[in-house]
């Protein structure tokens, strides 16, 4: 067997990732880029004679430096040389796509095309002459489906062609001006030794990129000979260098396309009066909330249901082992590690599985991102823009894998700001707490109203966080693509990566947890923490003084609060033995209080130590702070 | 001849549009520094002299007319404010003096201001992206946000030169949609602001 490696390299929403797991299948890996918080997909599949390594790089726009993943992405290429890169291009949006494929020309990447959703070019009514594109750029062009798998073994095929003999693409000129100083800087810079092609480079150095700046600053005559011919370029183009440079990309590019490109007749497409509506200046908000509150309600209602079922069925096998292992520490530790499973299995099957797996279609289908089109304004007020509005919804499902999304954000500061937000959104846990207390003995409405009060308090804390941070906030650029049918094994991967994210993190801390609490409660020290917590929990928040064992437990799995006191009072129905104050008090402690235990693992993996730390102390006490507060006003208001 | 006042309503009137904050007589009366009853009835005359269509306690829009109008000041005020930082006024002077200024050069000296400062932007019949219409289209002339966020929109095909079409622009100083080359982009507000274009 001989050995290849592939890279999958395009933009963002492209089909990258379908063409990805049709070859892999499920044979996979997904880790992350060593010490970056971008994700890597690596896989393997056998094709001809060849075991075969794919790596699909992250979906970009540019090889700059815009994010980190462009970065990333054209390290990947240069220093590991991957034997072939396959451009997945948008047939439907060729020219704007062209535009990263002729960057991976030029930093000599052996390239083949995948021209991908030529079935949806078709329908917005434009036909591709792949041969004649072929045939422009030099590079082997492939036309796909990705999604009903047509041409992609055609793909693999034409990459092992090209590893077997690398054919070298055309050479891409630019105008005379900037051709000129291009050979001029090619030449001198094929004198020092930076790992990237010397023509690379020059174009690099002329778009005034940062990064190759430095890698040839050892070469002063270089440095010296980019400043000036930028100078010239500038005088002579009216723009500054790095523009003109770009501008001459899309001229080469426009008239490739227009070459290639073939008027068809436009089929009607529904996908575009949809979307019109759904982001309609004034509809688009009402939808929004209907579909946003319809999902929470059918999520919630059949959750409910389902958990019932799960517990049902366990209890009986608790005490069926109890009565064959009989009482002893051995069954303590036993049923200790099964109520542990349970307690996640409750979580994760009712509730974060379909929570997922709606948030899943929402996002293939292409809502989300109108979502984010309509939210944009008002996270410009925290100083977040509208993809942020993604990861803050993921956290009404768990705090977990809503953390590692932050990862969609541009900036370092503003994936904290949006890290630190969603970590105050009440995840499904809290909603079983405040559903199973405040719905069932106080009111629906009061179970509402904490929800549009954790907003508010969302809102006004990610406020403080954007003035408290240094920093300009970033606006929103982002492509609107057409709103489809979800792709069934795409929406399937992505809920599943969500809910990895959860069982590996959260479970097993919700497994030792549960141990935990069985050994404090072995160890009779039930008494001494409630004693201790005395202060806070009756004095400033008015509470029964079981509940400070309750929420002590709660930092390890919010939905504990709940099920520990009613263990703890010897009932479930509240109304006897807590006021609806108190009801209300503590389901608002333990939507703020802290990020459980999963969280803080996660944050600690997101943040590092010390931020993850100071949030959660900082959650805390604001917790406990508001807490009070929230009481004493009820009283003056009851 | 068009008075002064005339034509500092209409400014204020276009530069709220430009932001999307709501067009009351309170916003109006805020940014021009006088009361709202005399905003309302400066509305009203405005609106029988062609300039904008005002109901009361319903809002206004600008007709042509007078959106005609109000971009040539604000384009004036621009251009002014533009030069007199040239010329090394300070930071708070500029406005004013600007505001002064805008309704008494004439078109020569327009144009003179114009070669001296010979910056793309602000060059005649240039406007920003925010202020087209639903479906109208423009030419990119220039981007004039920070380096990263310019190479990113460039590199995104906003290049001088390209055409692009607002789609629509979202409510409350929501982002823009616009069709560039072919793809349909969000832009934020903020940064739409700063990408100027030809009609």
């Amino acid at each position: 067997m001989k050995k290849m490696r592939i890279a999958l390299a395009g933009n963002a929403n492209v089909g990258k990732s379908v063409i990805f797991n049709h070859l892999t299948k499920l044979h996979q890996h997904i880790g992350n880029w060593p010490g970056k918080t971008v994700e890597k997909a690596e896989g393997t599949f056998r094709f001809k004679d060849y075991v075969i390594d794919v790596i699909d790089l992250p979906g970009i726009y540019s090889l700059s430096t815009f994010s980190l993943e462009e970065i990333i992405a054209r390290e990947y290429i240069v220093k590991e040389k991957p034997d072939v890169v396959i451009n997945v291009v948008d047939a439907s949006v060729l020219e704007r796509n062209l535009f990263l494929t002729l960057q991976l020309i030029e930093i000599g990447a052996p390239l083949v095309i995948a021209l991908n959703q030529v079935d949806m070019a078709e329908k917005k009514g434009i036909r591709i002459d792949y041969r004649k594109l072929e045939k422009l750029l030099g590079v082997p062009v492939v036309p796909t489906i990705a999604t009903k798998g047509v041409g992609i073994y055609e793909v693999a095929e034409k990459a092992i062609k090209m590893f077997e003999k690398v054919k070298k693409p055309k050479k891409i000129v630019y105008g005379k001006e900037i051709e000129k100083n291009l050979r001029k800087l090619e030449k001198i810079a094929r004198k020092s030794e930076t790992g990237y092609p010397p023509r690379w480079v020059a174009v690099k150095l002329l778009e005034k990129d940062r990064e190759v700046r430095g890698l040839a600053s050892s070469n002063k005559q270089l440095l010296y000979e980019a400043r000036k011919a930028e100078k010239g370029i500038e005088k002579i183009h009216g723009h500054s260098c790095p523009t003109a440079i770009t501008c001459e990309k899309y001229s080469v590019i426009s008239s490739i396309a227009k070459d290639v490109q073939k008027p068809v007749k436009k089929r009607k497409s529904h996908s575009k009066m949809l979307h019109s509506i759904i982001t309609h200046r004034v509809w688009g908000y009402p939808i929004m909330i209907a579909v946003v509150l319809l999902m929470f309600f059918a999520i919630f209602t059949f959750g409910d249901f389902l958990s019932g079922l799960i517990e049902g069925g366990f209890a009986g096998a608790i005490g069926m082992l109890e009565t064959i292992v009989g009482g002893d520490v051995v069954l303590h530790f036993i049923t200790g590690l099964l109520e542990g499973v349970i307690a996640g299995l409750t979580v994760v099957i009712p509730y974060i599985l379909p929570f997922y797996l709606v948030l899943g279609i929402l996002e293939d289908s292409g809502y989300l991102s109108r979502i984010a089109f309509l939210m944009d304004n008002f996270m410009h007020k925290i100083g977040l823009h509208g993809k942020a509005f993604i990861p803050i919804i993921m956290g009404y499902g768990c705090n977990v894998p809503a953390c590692l999304s932050c990862r969609i954000m541009e900036t370092e500061r503003e994936r904290l700001i949006a890290i630190f937000v969603t970590t105050l959104i009440p995840c499904a846990a809290v909603t079983t707490v405040i559903l199973g207390l405040v719905a069932r003995f106080v009111s629906i409405w009061w179970a509402i109203g904490l929800y549009v009060i954790d907003i508010a308090i969302v809102f006004a804390l990610g406020r403080v966080a954007f003035r408290v941070l240094p920093g300009e906030p970033t606006g929103l650029i982002m492509e609107i693509s057409p709103l489809r049918l979800p792709h069934v094994r795409t929406t399937l991967k992505q809920t599943w990566f969500r809910l990895k994210d959860f069982i590996y993190i959260a479970f097993p801390i919700i497994i030792a947890s549960t141990l935990i609490i069985k050994i404090i409660k072995f160890a009779g020290m039930l008494e001494v923490i409630n004693s201790l917590l005395n202060p806070v929990t009756v004095a400033w928040l008015g509470l029964p003084a079981v509940t400070g064992i309750a929420l002590v437990f709660g930092i390890l799995r919010k939905e504990l609060t709940l099920i520990m006191l009613s263990a703890l009072l010897g009932t479930t129905n509240f109304a006897g033995v807590l006021t609806p104050i108190q009801m209300l008090v503590f389901a608002f402690v333990t939507m703020l209080y802290i990020p459980c235990a999963a969280t803080i693992a996660a944050l600690v993996k997101e943040t590092g130590w010390k931020r993850a730390t100071f949030i959660t102390v900082f959650e805390v006490l604001f917790a406990i702070m508001m807490g009070g507060m929230f009481l004493r006003i009820l009283i003056i208001f009851a | 001849m068009v008075s002064e006042n005339v034509e500092e309503y209409l400014e204020a009137i276009y530069r709220l549009i430009e932001k999307k904050e709501e067009l009351t007589t309170t916003n109006i009366a805020k940014i021009l520094k006088v009361s709202p009853p005399s905003v309302s009835e400066m509305l009203k005359k405005l609106d029988k002299r062609g300039y904008l269509n005002y109901e009361p306690y319903k809002g206004v829009t600008l007709t042509k007319k007078g959106r005609e109008l109000g971009a040539m000041i604000l384009r004036k005020h621009r251009l002014l404010e533009k030069f007199l930082e040239r010329l090394g006024l300070s930071k708070n002077r500029i406005h004013e003096e600007a505001c002064k200024l805008e309704h008494s050069i004439s078109e020569e000296l327009e144009k003179a201001i114009e070669k001296q400062i010979s910056e793309p932007s602000y060059k005649r019949g240039v406007v920003s992206l925010v202020n087209l219409r639903p479906g109208q289209a423009g030419e990119v002339v220039s981007v004039e946000t920070g380096f990263r966020v310019k190479r990113r929109l460039e590199e995104m095909g906003l290049t001088p030169g390209t055409r692009v079409r607002i789609v629509k622009s979202a409510l409350f100083g929501g982002p823009v949609e616009i069709m560039v080359r072919g793809s349909r982009l969000a832009i934020g507000r903020g940064m739409a602001r700063k990408i100027f274009v030809r009609v």
